[in-house]
């Protein structure tokens, strides 16, 4: 009994790699739903985090957004990842209207030989990704009304001396003009820890 | 020696009261701040677990769900389910339509409290939202500009992903409201009796007029204390004296409320006296407030109808 508590407990960094990875799944369905890019009736309804959240059903996007995930999973494992950036942008002007960013923080002593596996219980962590989801669907109460068609790129910004894989491609930063940003919640499983925050198109 | 058994644990820890301020540059019509009431009271249901989406989101996906399935389909515990949503849902609409038809009609209304627990007097948190100050100045702002400064604030400062999770309870709304005992408010109920609770999570919303700071510290009236310069808080020996008075004061043969023979001049009850004077203290000033209280009450519900995502299920 004591063993399996510990277990559910002690986070490895593969563990932290899934936690992270599968946080990142649900946050980007979340923020496509909410923000209406794809519509509504192609969402279908799950709980997590004790929450119910939304998630894709479009065949084309749940392939793309595991391909992505894959990658970004093998990133996380591998500490070279630095930040995940949601850019939803104008279809007709290509205009970038929101950045939706998570920057992530790598304890890289985890991946010491003989590291041993962190003290922080699952529940824990899902309470404080729980936070930042929801903190996620308020923000959205405040943020301007996206009037035309969009669509959505994720940038990955990675440490410099990485290989880009072949499916992917470098880009630019995709910044806004004229923006505001609000910081939002944090959450950390002590060797990943994840900083959200949004930047919009001011509303004129 | 006798044996000495360890004092239980208070299980009711008492919290500070959480305070939030936001600020407005202008002054809203009564529509407008009934909306944004109601604004609040939907962030507070979805933030604090008592809806499991947003309510916008609780509605858009009930009707698609009606629409698909019709409402007959449900059975058995599905269709528990389908009612406790269908009901909340009835029930938050009914009480967003009546807070719109309560401002509309009354003067001024500073304070709107949302209670969350089984009843309003046993509450697990309060939430009170000190409203503008009637004598605000400045521009007319728009629900839109109201909202968005609003819950711009409200998300940046995020108090309420602190608190202790809660379970589906009953969300109570209160309004304080200028005394009206004719009929004309509907479906409001006043309670002359009502105090706000100190029990349980304490937090107050204060939407300000930046015009009207100063303002707003002095009409703005706490349930156990108004401060009214000059008058001295009610305590038990300050009612006896009052009661006193209002027997010595009497003259016989005057006609008024009700006084008439003899036997009816005996010194009224401290409970009688008490919650008039209770309220014209907490009114305060020239215009005399009372709490009304919605007659229901809006029911938080787990979501049972979608399935639980299994660790790992979205990822390769």
């Amino acid at each position: 009994m004591a063993g399996k508590l510990a277990q559910k407990s002690a986070i490895t960094l593969r563990g932290s790699t899934d936690i992270v990875a599968e946080f990142f799944s649900y946050g980007i369905n979340s923020i496509l739903y909410q923000r209406g890019i794809y519509p509504p009736e192609t969402f279908s309804r799950c709980q997590k985090y004790g929450l119910t959240l939304l998630v894709t059903t479009d065949d084309t996007l749940k392939k793309y957004l595991a391909e992505v995930l894959a990658q970004i999973k093998e990133w996380l494992y591998s500490m070279t990842v630095q930040k995940l950036v949601v850019v939803i942008k104008s279809v007709d002007t290509a205009e970038v209207l929101e950045r939706w960013q998570f920057d992530i923080e790598c304890d890289k002593s985890a991946k010491d030989p003989g590291a041993k596996p962190r003290e922080k219980s699952e529940t824990d962590i899902n309470k404080e990704i729980s936070a930042v989801i929801r903190q996620i669907t308020a923000t959205v109460t405040f943020l301007p009304l996206l009037e035309t068609a969009c669509v959505f790129d994720l940038l990955v910004y990675t440490d410099k001396d990485l290989d880009v894989p072949d499916s992917w491609g470098e880009s630019g930063p995709q910044f806004i003009s004229n923006s505001e940003e609000v910081r939002l919640r944090s959450f950390t499983t002590t060797i990943h820890k994840v900083d959200a925050m949004v930047c919009y198109k001011k509303d004129d | 020696m006798a044996g000495l058994c360890p004092r239980k644990k208070s299980a009711n820890k008492k919290h500070d009261p959480i305070s939030c301020d936001i600020e407005f540059d202008g002054v809203f019509a009564p529509g407008v701040c009934a909306k944004l009431v109601a604004e609040l009271i939907k962030h507070v249901l979805y933030q604090r677990q008592q809806f499991p989406m947003s309510y916008e989101q609780v509605k858009q996906h009930f009707h698609r769900q009606q629409e698909k399935e019709g409402p007959s389909k449900q059975r058995g515990l599905g269709a528990v389910h389908h009612n406790k949503v269908r009901q909340g849902i009835e029930t938050a609409e009914e009480m967003f339509n009546n807070l719109e038809k309560i401002f509309s009609q009354m003067s001024h209304i500073p304070q709107v409290v949302l209670v969350l627990g089984a009843t309003p007097v046993s509450p697990k948190e309060t939430y009170t939202f000190n409203l503008p100050a009637e004598n605000s100045t400045g521009d007319t702002l728009s629900l839109k500009t109201g909202v968005r400064t609003m819950f711009r604030r409200l998300v940046q400062k995020d108090f309420m992903s602190d608190l202790k999770l809660m379970s589906p309870t009953s969300a109570f709304v209160l309004i304080k409201a200028p005394r009206k005992l004719d009929g004309t408010v509907e479906w409001f109920q006043p309670k002359l009796n009502f105090k706000l609770s100190t029990r349980g999570r304490q937090v107050v919303i204060n939407l300000v007029s930046a015009s009207c700071a100063i303002e707003e510290e002095l009409s703005r009236g706490s349930e156990t204390s108004f401060d009214l310069s000059g008058i001295a808080p009610l305590d038990s020996s300050s009612t006896e004296q009052l009661n006193t008075s209002a027997y010595e004061n009497f003259s016989p043969g005057q006609n008024d409320s009700g006084f008439g023979g003899e036997n009816r001049f005996s010194k009224s009850s401290e409970s009688d006296m008490t919650p008039m004077l209770t309220d014209r203290m907490e009114g305060g000033g020239d215009d005399d407030f009372i709490w009304y209280q919605a007659p229901l009450a809006i029911k938080g519900f787990k979501d049972k109808s979608s399935k639980i995502a299994k660790n790992s299920e979205m990822l390769i």
